[in-house]
């Protein structure tokens, strides 16, 4: 079976690449951008199984961009990332398909468990 | 001023000290979230490593961007300090180009949400003045965010900062005009109290077409007087 390619979304690049390394010593394709603009670039011309977004982010915001991801691939996962200040940010990208919301600071083996669920449903890889 | 004049000021200072307190702490936050999942990464790599084969320059550089975000959090609670203590000082000898700086330390998130550059123009000379600090950096903290409101994406918010013989005067560009004024932000009737309690005049002018905030801090002992440029 094919690592779950994983797309990582946070405005701090530092962030974004430790957490695709980590994921990547945990049996997944994972890459980090650093822009909702990247982002959607990346969904358009690579088909990740699963996205991790920042919510939080200069520029194009992160729920704007979850907007444009679900447009692109209506049933791509995308767990959005928050912090405590955000939630309710995070809230309203529930209602607008997100596939579940993790606070700052993000547990490794808790992301790790969610994106294996969110791979395996009918979403994940419909690119 | 009567007391529900200074109940707005109270609230409306509240409510500043509270965005700038959120937002830092919001800044910190984060870097503690990147060191955390750096020690992580670390960890993992010496649990996935077979002994005698330690991935060394891979753990170094985790080590040297660890140390990078731990430079940045110093940063952030050494401003969050400075401005917490801004609050406690009813009057004050300041520099007024330190305290502008430390304005745009404690704003620099919300120009960056934004992706608006923020334009210092600080004169060479020190501009020392005795005033209160907060109120300071509130009146011009209002300004920016007004000044933020009318600008777009990649576009430049200017603050000048200029010393005559007997005041100091202080412009924020560009400003909205009258009617754009998002709900919220500084508009001249909000930003009068506030410049009272510096004993210093604010007026919209136009300068070079643009709309500009100017604000005159007057000298004379109390609250506000320029004491020396040097």
């Amino acid at each position: 079976m094919a690592e779950p390619r994983i797309l990582i979304v946070d405005d701090e690049g530092d962030l974004a690449f430790t957490l695709a390394e980590r994921l990547q010593l945990r049996g997944f394709s994972a890459r980090g951008v650093t822009s909702g603009e990247a982002a959607i670039e990346v969904v358009q011309h690579e088909s990740p199984d699963a996205v991790v977004l920042d919510v939080k982010m200069p520029g194009t915001g992160g729920l704007s961009v979850l907007r444009t991801l679900k447009s692109l691939r209506p049933h791509l996962p995308v767990i959005l990332v928050t912090g405590h200040g955000s939630r309710e940010n995070a809230v309203e990208g529930m209602r607008l398909g997100a596939f579940r919301y993790l606070m700052k600071p993000v547990q490794i083996e808790e992301l790790v468990a969610l994106l294996h669920e969110a791979t395996r449903g009918p979403g994940g890889g419909d690119g | 001023m009567d007391d529900t004049c200074s109940a707005a000021l109270h609230e409306a200072e509240l409510s500043f000290f509270g965005a700038v307190t959120a937002s830092l702490s919001h800044q910190i936050n984060n870097v503690l979230t990147i060191i955390s999942e750096l020690n992580g990464l670390s960890e993992d790599l010496l649990a996935m490593t077979a002994a005698g084969d330690l991935p060394v320059e891979r753990l170094r550089a985790t080590t040297a961007r660890i140390s990078g975000n731990l430079e940045r959090c110093v940063e952030y609670l050494q401003v969050l300090n400075r401005f917490s203590h801004s609050a406690d000082q009813e009057s004050a000898t300041c520099n007024l180009g330190e305290l502008v700086c430390l304005l745009r330390s404690v704003t620099s998130r919300f120009f960056e949400l934004r992706k608006v550059n923020l334009e210092l123009n600080l004169p060479e000379r020190e501009v020392v003045v005795v005033t209160r600090p907060f109120a300071v950096l509130h009146v011009l903290y209002r300004a920016l965010r007004s000044a933020l409101a009318a600008s777009g994406e990649g576009e430049t918010v200017r603050l000048a900062l200029e010393a005559a013989p007997e005041h100091v005067d202080i412009r924020v560009s560009p400003m909205p005009s009258e009617r754009e004024i998002p709900a919220g932000e500084a508009d001249l009737a909000s930003l009068a109290p506030l410049c009272r309690c510096l004993g210093a005049q604010a007026a919209f002018v136009s300068v070079a077409g643009v709309s500009t905030l100017r604000i005159v801090l007057p000298p004379g002992p109390s609250p506000s007087a320029v004491l020396e440029t040097r």
